[in-house]
């Protein structure tokens, strides 16, 4: 019962993480150029991608169980340079995710109070997030439990319900020869977006035993759900609304509802985004500041970032940075509308920060072998690391150059990082220097 | 390494968070056992934090609800713990790995940075 209770907690947190509420805008944007067919089997492409590298994540993760994630798996394979690369292109990731989290969860309250403005919500909401987390509160691990299972039991009721009482008007699949299948990369790259966050459960372990099965174990029943979560609500959205429809709203789940409950069903599915930013966004960026924590504490980032409440132990100095960084990135992506422009980005940096985890288990586990050692547990072939690795890299590829406009951004993030690496480590090196001469 | 060494450390370490004042608002309301486990030696030590202080560095492993468990090699507990090696670039470099939440970790932590400053 006990070890039941645990899977379900790290069940919980990876496909909680993993169901943000701006996934719903994501339908919007898959809509907007394919086929309920096409969306159908990019979220099972992206899904069956994505269990290969929650294998990686898993193999690394017994590697080195409860450690600094993505930030020790790369630079354990590639040094401190790429890690920290990696890991600035990880927290753009954030702030690009917290803005569009932010972005349409106002959304979601503007269709219930239109007079509110937008930024006025957004302030809200990211205000409350700052102070839940300087103050220190925390979601028990029981409670995120029970919404997480209560958010993918409701979607899937409601999916299933809707395409029980699906028009005969509209075909739940719609006709073949409307895709243009060459936009299947495109596709499968923003699919992608709606899985990311999967990983974060190797932060959160109890024990080295969890590392070995059930975080693994975890993840991987965590993708299949929200496939198939995903999956069943792409069909209910093509079957009840028009494809125009959706891509015209950023929450089209509130469509959906309205259209097959009226307003209770509008208010269900709000009160199920409301859900979704419950179980995703505070605990995202929670994890983020921690990171932000230690790498102020290696000496890569200003130690006022390392500043934490005496009382409550949280990092206010990295929830500030951070949580203002957010507030800034969700004011531009509402006042520019580049909700599209930052799910894409954002789905760049997914694929490009996965392909790093995959060179990096590859890199180590040839370190091994060279060495004469032997694979551990929870190996998967080196092989099907670099298949997947090259797949993504194309999915990125033609996601980056889609558009001359996306291919600056992608390009203007890599200037960033690049910068931030270059910055960090200079004071990484002078810190050291002081330190040792004042020794 | 012996494992006597660590614990000797692990006593120093206890007399020095107990005498220092900056340490009592950031153990307040904080009650963890704080177990320590070189990877290298079957020994296992017990540091349980109470009434802002830690009351006490035993030979074995005290069963707790609330358990913070800190695990690497000997050498780079002796390490961290007399302050000799930052803590959490020991954590990021995957050698040191500590299991509790989030907020305990980030609490451990911070005692290593007031005592030690870095």
């Amino acid at each position: 019962m006990r070890r039941t209770g645990e899977f379900l907690t790290y069940l919980s947190v990876s496909a909680g993480m993993a169901l943000a509420v701006s996934c719903f805008t994501v339908f919007s944007l898959l809509f907007q150029s394919a086929t309920t067919a096409q969306i159908v089997v990019a979220l099972a492409l992206a899904g069956v991608l994505c269990l290969g590298v929650a294998g990686t994540i898993a193999e690394l993760a017994g590697r080195f169980p409860s450690s600094g994630g993505l930030r020790t798996y790369v630079k354990a394979a590639f040094g401190d340079s790429a890690s920290l690369f990696v890991v600035y292109m990880y927290l753009g990731l954030v702030l690009l995710i917290a803005g569009v989290e932010s972005y349409v969860f106002a959304g979601v309250v503007a269709q219930f109070m239109p007079e509110m403005p937008r930024w006025l919500t957004i302030i809200v909401l990211l205000g409350a997030v700052i102070m839940i987390n300087v103050v220190g509160m925390e979601l028990p691990g029981r409670v995120q439990t029970v919404l997480t299972l209560s958010l993918l039991i409701g979607l899937l009721a409601i999916a299933l319900f809707a395409l029980q009482f699906a028009p005969p008007s509209l075909p739940a699949a719609p006709q073949a020869e409307r895709a243009d299948w060459g936009l299947l990369p495109q596709l499968v790259c923003l699919a992608f977006f709606m899985y990311v966050g999967f990983e974060w459960v190797v932060q959160v372990g109890r024990d080295p035993a969890a590392y070995r099965r059930m975080i693994p174990s975890a993840m991987l029943v965590a993708i299949m759900l929200l496939g198939v979560t995903y999956g069943l609500f792409a069909l209910a959205l093509g079957a009840h609304l028009e494809p125009a429809q959706i891509a015209g709203t950023q929450t089209p789940q509130i469509a959906l509802g309205g259209q097959l409950l009226g307003d209770a069903g509008r208010g269900l599915l709000a009160f199920m985004s409301v859900l979704a930013i419950l179980t995703s966004f505070n605990a995202g960026l929670l994890g983020a500041t921690r990171l932000m924590y230690a790498l102020s504490r290696e000496g890569h980032l200003p130690r006022w970032c390392a500043t934490i409440s005496p009382r409550s132990g949280a990092p206010v100095g990295a929830v500030l940075t951070l949580g203002g960084a957010a507030m800034v990135s969700a004011i531009l992506i509402d006042r520019y509308q580049a909700y599209g422009a930052a799910a894409a980005l954002s789905a760049v940096i997914v694929c490009v920060s996965y392909v790093s985890l995959l060179a990096a288990a590859w890199r180590l586990k040839s370190r091994e072998l060279h060495a004469g050692g032997t694979p551990g547990q929870n190996r998967i072939p080196a092989v099907v690391q670099v298949m997947i690795a090259l797949v993504l890299t194309g999915v990125a590829a033609a996601t980056a150059l889609s558009t001359p406009s996306l291919a600056a951004q992608c390009a203007g993030l890599v200037a960033i990082a690049g910068g931030l690496t270059w910055g960090s480590l200079a004071h990484a090196k002078k810190a050291r220097c002081l330190r040792q001469s004042t020794i | 390494m012996h494992t006597a060494e660590i614990e000797q450390t692990l006593k120093t370490f206890q007399d020095k968070v107990n005498a220092h004042a900056a340490l009592r608002s950031l153990l307040k309301g904080w009650e963890p056992t704080i177990i320590v486990e070189p990877t290298d030696s079957p020994r296992v030590f017990s540091l349980p934090v109470r009434n802002q202080k830690i009351d006490a560095v035993w030979d074995r492993r005290h069963a707790d609800r609330h358990e913070i468990l800190v695990r690497g090699t000997g050498q780079l507990l002796n390490a961290v713990f007399s302050g000799k090696t930052n803590p959490a670039r020991a954590h990021l470099d995957g050698e040191l790995a500590v299991f509790g939440t989030e907020r305990d970790q980030v609490k451990l932590d911070a005692i290593s940075l007031v005592l030690w400053g870095f």
